[in-house]
C-alpha cells in the first residue's frame, strides 16, 4: 500500500504524501508549485483557461490528453505525466504550437493563451492526419477566447498540428513510457485516516471492500461532476474513493453482439468504438462537453450521476443497454432505463457501484438516430437529447425504442409514441401522424435557461419527425448530420 | 516576435493579480443574495474574532456618504444601509488563508429586510415606482428634435414601425476582476486591471484620505476587458482592507461573483417609426429608447448619449426626434461595453432601413447609398464634425463585394444575407476626457520609450505604439520601449471609447519632431557639430551626411548623463451643442453577414462575415484584423446566443455554463476588407479599431435574420422558439 501519489513532472518524479482529498490540480500548480501560467477563468470546467496536458499510457502508447485542472483532483494524476504551459519551450525556443500562435497573432490579452496552447499541444501529439478544421474545432471546443474570434488560433492549429510531432516530448517518448510504466505498480493508495482520505483501490474486490466499510464515501471517476460539487457547491467531501486505477474497470471491449464498456472508461476512449456501432453515436459523443471533459469524464459517471440531461443515457436506452452493478460480492444487471427512478433517485443501494454496461449493436433491420439539441454547438448541456431505434420489416416499423433526455426528471422512454408507431409505414408519412401526436402526451417538459417548455415540446416532435424522414430515406443526406450546427460543417 | 507575446505564450507573463508579496492576505467579499434589501443589522464582531483575520471592513470604514462613479458618482464602496443589486458588496475580510477568510465571511451577521425589486425599466420610470436613488429612477435623459416628425411621417409614402429589445450581454473577459493592495508607511500601491489608472488613484485618494502622490496605481496589463473593467471593481475594497490590515492583500473574484456583480451591457428597449418617400428618400425618424442601467450609473449616461447620437445612423434625415431614457433598476449594473450603446440602436435602425428599402422597392445597399449623410456634416445631431468621406466609398465597396456561396439552401436550411453601414463617434462626447498627456524619453537602457498611462488589454496598443516609435525614429524593435498603464507617468485619460491606440500613436507622432531634435542636440553635445547633423537610426545616432552601417553613437551611450525627454500633450477636440454631448470625430464601417436558418430546430448558424472598416492604414495589420474578428465574435453572441436573463433581479446563469459565449465552432470565416485611405483633410489620420467592427457586424446579422424571416426580430439574441413560430405562421 502506498501513502503517496506519484507523477512525472518534467524530468522529475514527484511524490506527494500530503494530498487533501479534494485538493485540485489547479490549486496544486498555482499555490504549491507557484507556477501561475495555468490560469483560472471559471473554476468549473467551462472556459479551458486551466487546461493542462496529462500524458498517460494507453495500450502501451503514450497519449497526451487535455484536462481542466480546475476540476481535476490532484490524486487523479497519479501515474501520469503532468505537462503545463511552462514546460513546452525547449531551452529558449518556443514550442511549435506556441510559435504558430505568435506568427498568426493568436494571442491578444493572452489570458486564454496558455490553455489554448495546451489544447493545441495535445492536438499536435495526436496521430498525424490531413489538416482538418473540424478536428481543430473539436480540439478547441473547450477553450473560450473572448478576444480573437478564434480565427488566428484556427489558422495556427491548421499550420502546425497535423504533421509528425517533433518536440522534446516526441523525442523522449520512449523514456517517458518507461517511467510511466514504472509508476504503474498496482498498489492500493490510501492517504489520510479513517475520517478523511483520498483512496485509490487497485482492484474491484478491494473497491467493494473499501466502499462497504465507508458507504458514506464519494466515488470519483473523472470528477467532471464531482469536481463541480467541490468548486461550485463548496461541498465538504472528506472521503474520496477514486476509481481511476481499479483494474479492468476501464475496459472497452467490442464483441460480436455489441460493446462492453467498463464504468471508468473515459468518454474519449469509448468514442471510436461506440462510433463503430453507429455514426450518430459517434457524432453525439464528440459533442459531450469538450475534449477536456471527455478525457476525464466516464460513461459510468455519466450514468451514475442520474442527471436528466446526461447525453449518453437516452442513446444507450434506445439501444437497449443493460447496466451492471456490484455490491460486496454480489453483482446484478438491469435494463438501463430501470436504473433511473426519479429526479435524484436511482436504483443503486448503499455501497453499491456501477461496474459497466453492455450496449447491443443495432441489428441489420434497425435504424438508429440520435440528436443533441443545445443552445450552443459545443461545450453545452443538451436542451433536448433524443434517440430513436426503429426496427423495420418490409417498410413497416415493427418495433421502436425512443428515449429522450431533457424532457422529464429522468432520461425516459416515449412509450406512447413507441406504441403508436407500431405498423407505421415509412414510405407513407400519413401513417406517422398518430405517433407524432402521441409524443406530445409522453412528456411534460419544464422551462429553464436552455429552452422553454414549449420549445422542448416542439423540438421533440420535430426531431421525431426528422428521425422518421431520415429513416424513410427521403431527403438529402444532409439531414443525417446531427444537432443544429450541421450548416457550419458545410463551410469547414 | 515581441517579448510580451513570447511571455504570454510561454506562461511567464504576469497579470496583476498573479503575484502577491510573500505573506499577502486573502481578501473575500460578502455579497448580498438579494437584489433589493435594507440592511437592518450588520455585526462583524464574530468575524473579527476569528484567529487569522486581520481586517473586516464595512461601510463604517468608508467616509460618510462617499460615492464613486465614472462621471455620475452614485455608487457606495460597500452597501450603505441598502443593497440595490444582486451580489452587491456588503462587507469584506482579509485573512491569512482562504479557509479562514471563508469562515470569517460566514461569521458576519447580516439581517436583510427584503424589498420588492424594481426590475422593469419602463415601470421604474413610472410615477408609482419605488425610487432607488434620491433623485428618482431617471438616471439620465436625452432628447433631440429637428423638424416636425409627426407631420413628415404622415406625409411619407412608406413608414415602418419597429421594436427591438437587446440583451444584457456579459463581457466575460477570461481574467477575473482582482488585484493586490500593498500598503506602506503612509502610502499605498494598488495593482489591478484598470482603463484609467489616474482616475482610480483619484477615487482611492478621496476614499482613503491619502494624498494622490502617495498612491501608486498600476492598471496594465489587463487579461481582457471590453469595457467591463472600466469601472473600479476590487480597488476600493482592496485599498480599505490593505490599509486596515496593514498587510498586503490579494483579492480575486470568483466567476459567480463576477457574473452576479460585474458590469454588463445595457439592455435597450427600442421603439421607432421611420419613413421614406416613394423614390426611397428618407423623411423622418421617431426613435424612443429606454435603457436599463441597473443599480448604478456607471458609464450609463455616456452610453445613452452615444446610443442616441448613433440612432439616426449614417443617414440624412430631414426630421428626427430622439428620446432616450436611462432607468435605475435592481437588475445588476450595466456600463461600458465595446459598442457602447450604439450597437443596440444601430441594430434597430438598420433593420428599419431594410424594411423601408423593401417597401420602396429599392435594393438595400442602393437605398443606403441614396440616403447617406453629407460628408462635410453636419453630424447626426447637427454638430460640426471632422469631414467623413468614407461613407460613400464604403457603400460602393459593400455593393462590389463578391457574392459568396452560402452553402446550399434546401428543404432544411433557409439562407439569408444582411448588410449594415454605420458610423460611430470616437473618443468621448462633449466634455469627456479626450485630452492626453504623455512623454517620449530616452532611457538608460538605450530605448526610446513612450510613457503614457493608457493600458494594454489585448487590443494591441503596445504593438501599435512600438510600431509608431520605430517608424518615427527609423529604429529597430530593440531601440524602443514603453512605460504604460500606471500613475507614475502623465495622465493620458481613459483607455476606452476606441481612443487608446489612436491616442498612443498620436502621442508618438506629435512628440517625434521635438524628440528627434533633442536626440540630435544630445549627439551634438557628445560628438560635436550641430543637432541637425544627426539623425536617429537603428541602434543610435548617425551623421546625416555620412551614413554608415554603424551608428556614430549608440542610444545607451547617448543617454549617459543626459535627460532626453519631451512632454507631449494632445488637446481635446470638443463640441458642445446646447448642452448635448456629441462627437466631432467619427469612424465608419460596413459589414455583411450570411446565415442559415434550420427549419427543424429554429437554430441560426452564421456562415460568413465580411467587415469593411474605414480606420486608415493599420499599423499592425494582424492586430487590426484581430480586433475586427474578435468584435465579430462578440457581435455574433449579441445577436444569436448571449443574454444574461434576469428574473426579479436575479440572473438565470451563475457561471459560464449557462451563458453562451461563442466557441470556435460557432465562428464562420470572417473576411476583413479595410478601407485604408482616410480623407487627406482628416486631422487625425487614423481611427481606433476596438469597437467599430462589432458595431457593424451586429446589425448585419440582425438584418440577415430579417432577410430570412421577412419580419425583423423583436429581440436579440434571436430565440429559436420564435423562429419556429414565424416559420410555422408563414407556412
Ligand atoms: C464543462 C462540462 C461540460 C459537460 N458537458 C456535458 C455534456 O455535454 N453532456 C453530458 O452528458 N454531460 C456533460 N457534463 C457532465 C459530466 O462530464 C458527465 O456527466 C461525465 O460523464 C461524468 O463522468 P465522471 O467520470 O467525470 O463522473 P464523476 O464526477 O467522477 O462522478 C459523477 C457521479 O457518479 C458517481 N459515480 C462515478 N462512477 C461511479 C460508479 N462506477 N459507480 C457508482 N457511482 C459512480 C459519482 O459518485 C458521482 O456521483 C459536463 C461537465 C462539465 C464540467
Ligand atoms: S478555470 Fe475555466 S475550465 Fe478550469
Ligand atoms: S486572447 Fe484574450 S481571451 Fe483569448
Amino acid at each position: 500500500m502506498r501513502e503517496a501519489i506519484r507523477f512525472l513532472r518534467g524530468d522529475q518524479i514527484i511524490e506527494l504524501f500530503d494530498v487533501a482529498p479534494t485538493e485540485t490540480l489547479l490549486d496544486y500548480l498555482r499555490l504549491r508549485e507557484r507556477k501561475v501560467g495555468t490560469k483560472e477563468g471559471c473554476n468549473e470546467g467551462d472556459c479551458g483557461a486551466c487546461t493542462v496536458a496529462l500524458g498517460r499510457l494507453v495500450d502501451g502508447r503514450l497519449v497526451y490528453e487535455p484536462v481542466n485542472a480546475c476540476i481535476q483532483l490532484l490524486g487523479q494524476v497519479d501515474g501520469c505525466e503532468v505537462v503545463t504551459i511552462e514546460d513546452l519551450a525547449e531551452g529558449g525556443a518556443l514550442h511549435p504550437v506556441q510559435e504558430a500562435l505568435a506568427r498568426h497573432h493568436g494571442s491578444q490579452c493572452g489570458f486564454c493563451t496558455p490553455g489554448i496552447a495546451m489544447s493545441l499541444f495535445t492536438l499536435y501529439h495526436q496521430p498525424a492526419a490531413a489538416p482538418d478544421r473540424k478536428a481543430v474545432n473539436e480540439a478547441l471546443a473547450g477553450n473560450l477566447c473572448r478576444c480573437t474570434g478564434y480565427r488566428p488560433i484556427a489558422d495556427a492549429a491548421l499550420e502546425v498540428c497535423f504533421a509528425e510531432p517533433d518536440d522534446k516530448f516526441s523525442r523522449q517518448a520512449d523514456t517517458i513510457v518507461e517511467i510511466l510504466s514504472g509508476l504503474r505498480d498496482g498498489d492500493e493508495i490510501f492517504i489520510g485516516d479513517e475520517r478523511s482520505f483520498f483512496a485509490s483501490p487497485a482492484s474491484i474486490d478491494s473497491l467493494a471492500d473499501l466502499y462497504a466499510r465507508h458507504p458514506d464515501a464519494t466515488l470519483v471517476a473523472g470528477a467532471t461532476d464531482v469536481g463541480l460539487w467541490i468548486t461550485k457547491q463548496l461541498r465538504e467531501l472528506p472521503k474520496i474513493i477514486w476509481l481511476g486505477r481499479v483494474a479492468f474497470l476501464d475496459r472497452v471491449e467490442p464483441i460480436e453482439e455489441g460493446l462492453i464498456i467498463g464504468a471508468t472508461a473515459s468518454l474519449s476512449r469509448v468514442e471510436p468504438e461506440i462510433a463503430r456501432l453507429d455514426p450518430d453515436l459517434g457524432a453525439v459523443w464528440s459533442r459531450i462537453g469538450s475534449k477536456q471533459v471527455r478525457a476525464s469524464g466516464t460513461v459510468g459517471g455519466n450514468i451514475a450521476n442520474g442527471s436528466p440531461i446526461g447525453d449518453t443515457p437516452p442513446m444507450l436506452i434506445a439501444l437497449g443497454a443493460t447496466l451492471e452493478l456490484r455490491k460486496g460480492d454480489t453483482a446484478r444487471t438491469l435494463p438501463l432505463e430501470d436504473y433511473f427512478i426519479d429526479y435524484g433517485r436511482q436504483d443503486r443501494g448503499e455501497a453499491e457501484f456501477v461496474t459497466g454496461l453492455f450496449v447491443p449493436a443495432p441489428g441489420p433491420n434497425d435504424v438508429f438516430r440520435a440528436y443533441k439539441l443545445s443552445k450552443r454547438f459545443d461545450q453545452d448541456i443538451s436542451a433536448v437529447m433524443a434517440a430513436f431505434l426503429f426496427t423495420v420489416e418490409d417498410g413497416r416499423i415493427i418495433h421502436a425504442r425512443i428515449a429522450f433526455g431533457g424532457m422529464a426528471a429522468t432520461p425516459r422512454r416515449a412509450r406512447r409514441a413507441e406504441a403508436a408507431l407500431g405498423g407505421a409505414v415509412l414510405a407513407e408519412p400519413g401513417t406517422w401522424g398518430r405517433a407524432l401526436k402521441a409524443i406530445e402526451r409522453d412528456f411534460a417538459p419544464i422551462s429553464d435557461m436552455r429552452a422553454s417548455a414549449e420549445y422542448r415540446a416542439k423540438a421533440a416532435r420535430s426531431l421525431f419527425a426528422k428521425a422518421l424522414v431520415e429513416a424513410a430515406g427521403m431527403p438529402s443526406e444532409r439531414t443525417r448530420v446531427q444537432g443544429h450546427r450541421e450548416a457550419a460543417e458545410i463551410l469547414v | 516576435m515581441s517579448l510580451r507575446v513570447a511571455e504570454k505564450l510561454s506562461g511567464r507573463f504576469r497579470y496583476l493579480a498573479d503575484d502577491a508579496p510573500k505573506g499577502a492576505l486573502v481578501g473575500l467579499v460578502l455579497r448580498s443574495a438579494h437584489p433589493h434589501a435594507r440592511i437592518s443589522r450588520l455585526d462583524t464582531r464574530a468575524a473579527e474574532a476569528v484567529p487569522g483575520v486581520h481586517a473586516v471592513v464595512t461601510t463604517a470604514d468608508v467616509p460618510a456618504g462617499f460615492r464613486f462613479g465614472l462621471r455620475l458618482k452614485d455608487q457606495p464602496v460597500l452597501a450603505d444601509g441598502v443593497v440595490r443589486h444582486l451580489g452587491e458588496a456588503v462587507a469584506a475580510v482579509a485573512a491569512e488563508t482562504m479557509e479562514i477568510a471563508a469562515a470569517a465571511l460566514a461569521a458576519i451577521d447580516v439581517d436583510y429586510e427584503i424589498l420588492p425589486p424594481v426590475t422593469d425599466p419602463h415601470v421604474a420610470l413610472g410615477k408609482e415606482a419605488v425610487a432607488l436613488h434620491d433623485g428618482g429612477n431617471l438616471c439620465h435623459a436625452f432628447d433631440y428634435l429637428k423638424g416636425d416628425v409627426a407631420v413628415a411621417l404622415e406625409a411619407s409614402a412608406h413608414t415602418v414601425d419597429l421594436s427591438l429589445d437587446t440583451p444584457r450581454q456579459m463581457h466575460v473577459a477570461l481574467e477575473l476582476e482582482g488585484g493586490v493592495a500593498i500598503p506602506g508607511e503612509g502610502d499605498l500601491v494598488l495593482r489591478a486591471p484598470a482603463h484609467d489608472p489616474h482616475h482610480v488613484r483619484h477615487v482611492l485618494s478621496e476614499l482613503t484620505g491619502l494624498e494622490e502622490e502617495n498612491i501608486h496605481v498600476v492598471g496594465s496589463p489587463i487579461g481582457g476587458s471590453y469595457g467591463g473593467k472600466e469601472d473600479l471593481h476590487v480597488q476600493p475594497v482592496l485599498a480599505l482592507l490593505g490599509l486596515k490590515a496593514r498587510r498586503p492583500v490579494r483579492l480575486v473574484l470568483s466567476r459567480p461573483e463576477a457574473v452576479a456583480a460585474g458590469i454588463k451591457r445595457h439592455p435597450f428597449s427600442i421603439r421607432l417609426r421611420a419613413g421614406c418617400n416613394a423614390d426611397g428618400r428618407l423623411t423622418a425618424l421617431d426613435f424612443d429608447a429606454v435603457a436599463d442601467t441597473g443599480a448604478y450609473a456607471s458609464h450609463g449616461p455616456e452610453v445613452l448619449e452615444t446610443a442616441m447620437e448613433c440612432a439616426p445612423g449614417a443617414y440624412d434625415w430631414p426630421s428626427v426626434r430622439l428620446a432616450g431614457r436611462l432607468a435605475y433598476t435592481n437588475n445588476g449594473i450595466s456600463g461600458a461595453f465595446r459598442g457602447f450603446g450604439a450597437v443596440q440602436t444601430q441594430s434597430a435602425l438598420e433593420l428599419a432601413i431594410d424594411a423601408l428599402a423593401d417597401k420602396a422597392g429599392v435594393d438595400r445597399i442602393a437605398f443606403r447609398r441614396l440616403n447617406l449623410a453629407a460628408a462635410e456634416g453636419p453630424g447626426p445631431l447637427g454638430q460640426t464634425m471632422v469631414p467623413m468621406l468614407e461613407l460613400e466609398p464604403l457603400g460602393e465597396a459593400l455593393a462590389a463585394l463578391p457574392a459568396v456561396p452560402v452553402g446550399r439552401p434546401d428543404e432544411r436550411f433557409v439562407a439569408g444575407t444582411g448588410v449594415a453601414l454605420i458610423r460611430k463617434g470616437e473618443g468621448f462626447g462633449g466634455g469627456g476626457p479626450n485630452g492626453a498627456l504623455g512623454r517620449l524619453a530616452l532611457g538608460f537602457d538605450g530605448r526610446i520609450r513612450l510613457e503614457t498611462s493608457l493600458t494594454e488589454m489585448g487590443q494591441g496598443l503596445e504593438a501599435a505604439a512600438l510600431a509608431a516609435l520605430r517608424q518615427a525614429f527609423g529604429v529597430d524593435g530593440r531601440d524602443v520601449g514603453l512605460r504604460i498603464g500606471e500613475t507614475a507617468v502623465g495622465n493620458s485619460g481613459p483607455t476606452s471609447a476606441s481612443r487608446g491606440t489612436q491616442i498612443a500613436v498620436r502621442l508618438v507622432r506629435k512628440g517625434a519632431e521635438t524628440m528627434r531634435q533633442a536626440l540630435g542636440a544630445a549627439a551634438a553635445r557628445k560628438l560635436g557639430g550641430a543637432a541637425e547633423d544627426y539623425i536617429s537610426g537603428p541602434g543610435g545616432m548617425f551623421r546625416a551626411d555620412d551614413r554608415r552601417n554603424r551608428p556614430d553613437i549608440g542610444f545607451a551611450a547617448l543617454a549617459e548623463g543626459e535627460d532626453i525627454a519631451v512632454d507631449v500633450e494632445i488637446e481635446p477636440i470638443e463640441t458642445h451643442l446646447d448642452g448635448l454631448a456629441c462627437h466631432t470625430l467619427f469612424t465608419a464601417c460596413a459589414a455583411r453577414a450570411f446565415i442559415l436558418v434550420d427549419r427543424w430546430t429554429g437554430r441560426i448558424t452564421c456562415t460568413g462575415i465580411d467587415v469593411l472598416p474605414a480606420c486608415g492604414m493599420p499599423l499592425v495589420p494582424a492586430a487590426f484584423d484581430g480586433q475586427m474578428a474578435g468584435g465579430a465574435a462578440q457581435a455574433l453572441g449579441f445577436c444569436l446566443t448571449e443574454d444574461l436573463l434576469a428574473t426579479d433581479g436575479s440572473f438565470a446563469a451563475r457561471n459560464l455554463d449557462g451563458y453562451f459565449v461563442p466557441t470556435i465552432a460557432d465562428m464562420p470565416p470572417v473576411r476583413i476588407h479595410p478601407l485604408v485611405e482616410l480623407d487627406a483633410r482628416d486631422p487625425v489620420g487614423l481611427r481606433g479599431a476596438g469597437e467599430i467592427g462589432l458595431n457593424a457586424v451586429a446589425p448585419a446579422i440582425a438584418c440577415a435574420v430579417r432577410d430570412v424571416l421577412g419580419i425583423p426580430p423583436l429581440r436579440l439574441p434571436v430565440d429559436p422558439d420564435w423562429v419556429l413560430d414565424v416559420l410555422e405562421a408563414r407556412r
